[in-house]
């Protein structure tokens, strides 16, 4: 894979992303009584003495207009690419998470941050065939990271060897989780343990392409997962979105 | 900078969760039983795509949970509690309409609880509110 094609995928897929957050925030603002603006939970009169300057941006109606300019920003990238996309995305991401103070958003806007970050520096015209290999080993170190810390605390605890962990986890009502999900203590202890082998070896992706197939191809599995049975549908966009610059990675090394 | 340097620690811990409750509250002491107001709708398989209403219910349990931090690690009386509690406050609010369904002339109640088996920990209780 080159350089070129790896951007290419990542500018696509990070759009998507993007596209998908704006549209959900738009769609959330307009609903009355459970939006997060006006009427809602994060209304403006509760959060803006903490904007200072920032909510000439953050306020429900230049907030709209904000995601607006995401949405259409998010499909000019996915579309044609560049730095500047890539750059208001990124300006929007943080601002985001600014006014939501990181709730709506959490480790799924992170990820979506590094990529776009990585694919700015990628992108711009002045920069050297290094930095742009930089930035896209970089989005491709931060996703190795994500499953490497997420897997090292997991084998830590004691309750995700038991099963516990994730019968704690099903049962939480936020998530949702179909009751048709088996809940049996030796089908948990098995899913638990799958979990934490997969995110500790995803370092292997780095060895060669076959092994970062492989790895992707159970990652995508997962992400996909976790989006149908926990409703986290913002980490599997995001995620994926990283997902081309490990397969780039993998040709590198 | 959390943007920039995650801590990408993932459902490290499997205590028992924080829930948010509300109930009707009267003047007569005739309240309502308390109810849970965070909890996902069902999914369809398109949802693996976009999900406004489960990206919100995820999001309400978020600040469910800094609170209980907040709480739990002492630190209740800091300014970002402070805001965190006004939110949860908020939540409570908007969620009551739609589980509660409560009269103009009716008061609401909010707490957090965290329930091990059979035991119940009542983490804070929010004052009644018109």
């Amino acid at each position: 894979m080159t350089i070129v094609s790896c951007v290419l995928w990542m500018n696509r897929l990070a759009g998507v992303a993007a596209l998908v957050n704006a549209c959900e925030l738009l769609v959330l603002s307009r609903v009355q009584s459970r939006s997060l603006t006006d009427n809602g939970v994060w209304r403006a009169s509760t959060l803006s003495r903490e904007w200072g300057l920032l909510r000439y941006l953050l306020g429900p109606r230049a907030f709209g207009t904000m995601m607006f300019t995401q949405a259409i920003c998010a499909v000019l990238l996915a579309v044609s690419g560049g730095a500047l996309y890539a750059g208001v995305l990124l300006a929007t991401t943080l601002l985001s998470a600014v006014r939501f103070r990181g709730t709506v958003n959490g480790g799924s806007d992170a990820m979506l941050f590094n990529v776009l970050g990585g694919l700015m520096v990628a992108q711009m015209g002045a920069a050297a065939e290094s930095v742009r290999e930089g930035a896209v080993l970089y989005v491709a170190a931060q996703l190795t990271l994500s499953y490497l810390r997420a897997g090292i605390v997991k084998v830590r605890q004691p309750s995700w060897w038991t099963g516990d962990a994730l019968r704690a986890f099903l049962a939480l009502p936020a998530y949702g989780v179909p009751m048709w999900v088996p809940r049996e203590s030796a089908a948990l202890r098995a899913v638990g343990i799958a979990v934490m082998a997969f995110e500790c070896l995803a370092a292997v992706a780095w060895v060669n392409p076959i092994a970062a197939a492989g790895f992707i191809a159970v990652a995508i599995a997962f992400h996909a997962g976790t989006a149908l049975l926990f409703g986290l549908n913002r980490f599997f966009l995001a995620w994926t979105a990283a997902i081309p610059a490990l397969w780039y990675a993998a040709h590198q090394v | 900078m959390r943007l920039l340097f995650p801590s990408w620690a993932f459902f490290d811990e499997a205590a028992a969760p924080p829930t948010l409750e509300v109930r009707r509250a009267s003047d007569v002491g005739d309240d309502g039983p308390w109810t849970a107001v965070v909890r996902a709708m069902p999914r369809r398989w398109w949802q693996l795509l976009f999900n406004p209403e489960g990206t919100r219910t995820l999001a309400a349990q978020t600040l469910v949970e800094r609170l209980y931090l907040a709480i739990a690690n002492g630190e209740a009386e800091s300014d970002d509690a402070i805001t965190t509690r006004a939110l949860v406050e908020n939540l409570a609010e908007t969620a009551a309409v739609h589980a509660l369904r409560s009269g103009a002339d009716e008061g609401l109640q909010w707490r957090i609880v965290v329930r091990t088996g059979a035991a119940e920990h009542i983490v804070t209780v929010g004052e009644v509110s018109a």
